[in-house]
């Protein structure tokens, strides 16, 4: 009886899982270059032609998170897009700054900066944007996407053939989306409070017209090495095809634009994914 | 004397003087040049300028060349006197007024033709002895200079060259950097070039899309064809409509990359004329090409990846698209300007309608010059990613267009804060790294002097403060985002 109980279970976990595996994306499946992040996602990586979403706060790392696998994607040379996302309504949002792009390893030859005037445009310049063959990846802050909209995006990256980064706020989250990864990127304190502000002790860089720097790495102390490393954990939120809830604590560097895995222990994260595998 | 004298004592053959006759058999001599040099330029009253830029090893050197054209214009009866050199300045100077290398012809016949050749990088030497006359001067600075007591270029380069700019004429020190070499100078051909147009007058004057997009789509294949016979592709192209009544409309296309391609050039004016509102119907369309240049042509290779050309040629084709639609300056690369204030350490660079700089491409300007430097090619080209060691020091993600006062709380009045009000919240902080403090020169105009500092928030998030020494005001500049 058990046996043909647990017969059932394995034929309908094949129906599921061959139900499933019939909507993977057809696509080659990058890495995003740190092996931390790669285990959250279903085959281990980015699959080109997709949609990607980063939901998180402002000032939150999410902006550099997509930059960073922006430029894994394009390694080979492929131009990147970003669409700035400087918007009327909002005056205060701000545009990309290419050198913290420069400083993350970007090639400055290889970007395209575009920038539009309201959110048609914006859209417009998306959908074009993601359906060109050249184009390695597009990092963009998409205002109010509505159903239509996204499923135009979402078709216009499979002929494309690039991988869409859409940075969004938290407001997004539970909305029915038609992206194949939504990541949600959670900043955490980087240090406990009570202990003293550690301070960097940067050389004056009075100016000719021409900045002159010291390397800081110089006169730092270890400690304030460790305390500038920020303290992120990244959940996957929606896949398809994966295990929603994975989660996994992640530390940036936000000078030299690599992620390492996180010294402390999660037990949380540890168990989720132990359970998932 | 009076003509009927000189008739008479000399028994010469007088003829009046026409200008124009002249300068059309200048002309004529100028296309009967070009077999010996691809560019030929006139300059009244009776001086050819050829560019022979690397023309010598085809005829076996420079001296056999200046010994054929001695020997070709001899058979049509003229006298000439010939000189080659580095710069035009030269080249005419040491023409017209050097002391003639003789030369003596295999047949040995007497010829007063003769030639100089000015050997590379001598050119100093050579106009030194030359008198000022030599450097094509006005009347007026040749007196002027003669009364000072400079006879020859070698006093005039003795001068100090701001005393030259201050005290002359700018033409003096232009001349003088021309001939030697330190101003191009291009020599233009007496061949127009090529202008590549189209236009039609309608009977009827319509204001209907349909016939306008129809009108377009035959008019630019007639331009396209003609590009497209010299390997020519357009980079900015203009179409104009004639109304009714009122100005005439214009529509100006950019393109990011040369292109001869009538359907992608049909695309881009179509999506710019979809936007445009025609205030009375149109009764002429005109299109004419403003910019062009070569059409890039690849060979294809055995292994090569096609995949990657076809990327690079999709991507061009979406830059035009885009630039097409939200303007020239919305499409663009930045450009990284060493620049110690923070709005200011890049630079915006429009992508279209920019002609490209082959990366080592030969200036046909001067008659003979030694091969100018390889220029930076402003293609996308894949190279392997490498960290820029730009700023060591680390930047947001996201600047503010302009700085955005805030209150904040510090403990010590020159210290970092401890507390900021942010859209609608006190935020604390947790740690914060800096001062940077950021100067730039007083005599840049706006005196800027900022102690920049890193900010993390109890929850987690990062932001760029500065505060600025002036006044002691806080400021959000960027978002670590």
């Amino acid at each position: 009886m058990s046996a043909a109980y647990s017969q059932i279970l394995q034929s309908l976990q094949e129906k599921i899982h061959g139900l499933e595996s019939a909507r993977l994306p057809q696509g080659e499946f990058i890495s995003t270059g740190f092996a931390a992040l790669d285990r959250l996602l279903p085959q281990r990586g980015f699959c080109r032609g997709t949609l990607v979403e980063w939901l998180g706060s402002q000032g939150g790392a999410v902006g550099t998170l997509a930059a960073i696998v922006a430029r894994q994607a394009c390694r080979d040379g492929a131009a990147v897009v970003i669409i700035d996302p400087c918007n009327r309504r909002s005056p205060s949002a701000g545009y990309c700054y290419p050198p913290a792009l420069f400083n993350l390893g970007f090639d400055p030859t290889q970007i395209i900066f575009v920038r539009s005037k309201n959110r048609k445009d914006y859209l417009w310049a998306l959908n074009q944007s993601l359906a060109c063959r050249g184009v390695g990846a597009v990092l963009s802050w998409p205002q109010a996407l509505d159903d239509r909209a996204f499923r135009g995006l979402q078709l216009a990256a499979e002929k494309g053939g690039g991988l869409g980064l859409l940075v969004r706020p938290l407001s997004a989250r539970g909305q029915p989306t038609w992206s194949e990864v939504q990541l949600w990127v959670e900043t955490l304190p980087s240090f406990v409070r009570g202990e003293s502000f550690p301070r960097l002790n940067n050389a004056r860089s009075s100016a000719k017209g021409f900045a002159s720097y010291k390397t800081a790495a110089s006169s730092r102390s270890s400690l304030n090495q460790i305390n500038t490393l920020r303290r992120l954990r990244i959940e996957l939120l929606h896949s398809r095809g994966g295990k929603p809830g994975l989660s996994v604590g992640l530390e940036l560097d936000d000078e030299r634009g690599v992620l390492q895995e996180s010294r402390s222990l999660h037990l949380a994260c540890e168990l989720a994914v132990a359970a998932g595998m | 004397m009076p003509l009927a004298e000189a008739t008479a004592l000399a028994g010469a053959h007088l003829e009046e003087h026409d200008p124009e006759a002249d300068r059309a058999a200048l002309a004529q001599l100028a296309v009967w040049c070009e077999q010996f040099s691809p560019i030929v330029g006139l300059e009244d009253p009776d001086n050819l300028l050829l560019d022979v830029t690397g023309l010598g090893p085809l005829f076996g050197g420079e001296p056999i060349l200046a010994e054929q054209i001695l020997r070709a214009f001899h058979r049509r009866g003229l006298t000439i006197q010939l000189a080659i050199a580095d710069t035009v300045g030269a080249a005419w100077a040491v023409a017209h007024y050097a002391k003639k290398v003789s030369y003596a012809k295999k047949d040995a016949k007497q010829v007063s033709d003769t030639f100089s050749v000015v050997p590379l990088g001598k050119t100093e030497e050579w106009l030194a002895s030359l008198p000022i006359a030599a450097l094509r001067l006005a009347d007026e600075t040749i007196e002027i200079l003669s009364e000072l007591g400079i006879q020859q270029i070698a006093h005039l380069m003795a001068l100090p060259r701001d005393a030259l700019a201050s005290r002359f004429d700018p033409q003096l020190l232009q001349r003088l950097n021309q001939s030697l070499g330190l101003v191009p100078e291009a020599i233009v051909s007496h061949r127009p070039p090529p202008e590549f147009t189209a236009h039609v007058q309608l009977e009827y004057p319509t204001a209907n899309r349909q016939a306008l997009d129809h009108i377009l789509a035959q008019l630019m294949p007639q331009i396209t064809n003609s590009l497209f016979e010299r390997q020519q592709g357009v980079i900015q192209l203009e179409c104009e409509f004639q109304c009714e009544a009122g100005p005439p409309i214009r529509i100006h296309v950019g393109l990011f990359r040369a292109s001869a391609d009538a359907k992608h050039l049909l695309e881009l004016t179509r999506t710019k004329l979809d936007h445009l509102a025609l205030p009375a119907p149109i009764i002429a369309a005109k299109l004419s090409v403003l910019t062009s240049a070569r059409l890039t042509s690849w060979q294809p290779g055995l292994f090569d990846d096609q995949s990657r050309r076809e990327g690079r040629h999709q991507t061009a084709l979406l830059v035009d698209r885009l630039a097409s639609r939200l303007g020239r300056q919305s499409v663009v690369r930045a450009v990284p300007v060493p620049d110690a204030q923070p709005e200011f350490a890049f630079r915006y660079e429009p992508l279209t309608g920019v002609v490209p700089k082959r990366k080592d491409r030969e200036s046909i300007s001067l008659v003979r010059r030694v091969k100018s430097t390889k220029r930076l090619c402003c293609e996308i080209d894949s190279r392997p990613l490498n960290r820029s060691a730009a700023h060591p020091l680390p930047r947001p993600l996201r600047l503010e267009p302009a700085p955005i006062p805030l209150e904040v709380l510090s403990v010590v009045p020159n210290g970092p804060p401890i507390q900021f009000h942010w859209q609608s919240y006190w935020h604390r902080i947790a740690q914060s790294w800096g001062p940077e403090r950021i100067q730039t020169g007083w005599w840049r105009g706006r005196y800027v002097q900022r102690d920049y500092y890193r900010v993390e928030t109890t929850a987690g998030t990062r932001f760029w403060f500065f505060r600025r020494l002036a006044d002691g005001k806080w400021f959000l500049h960027g978002v670590f985002d």
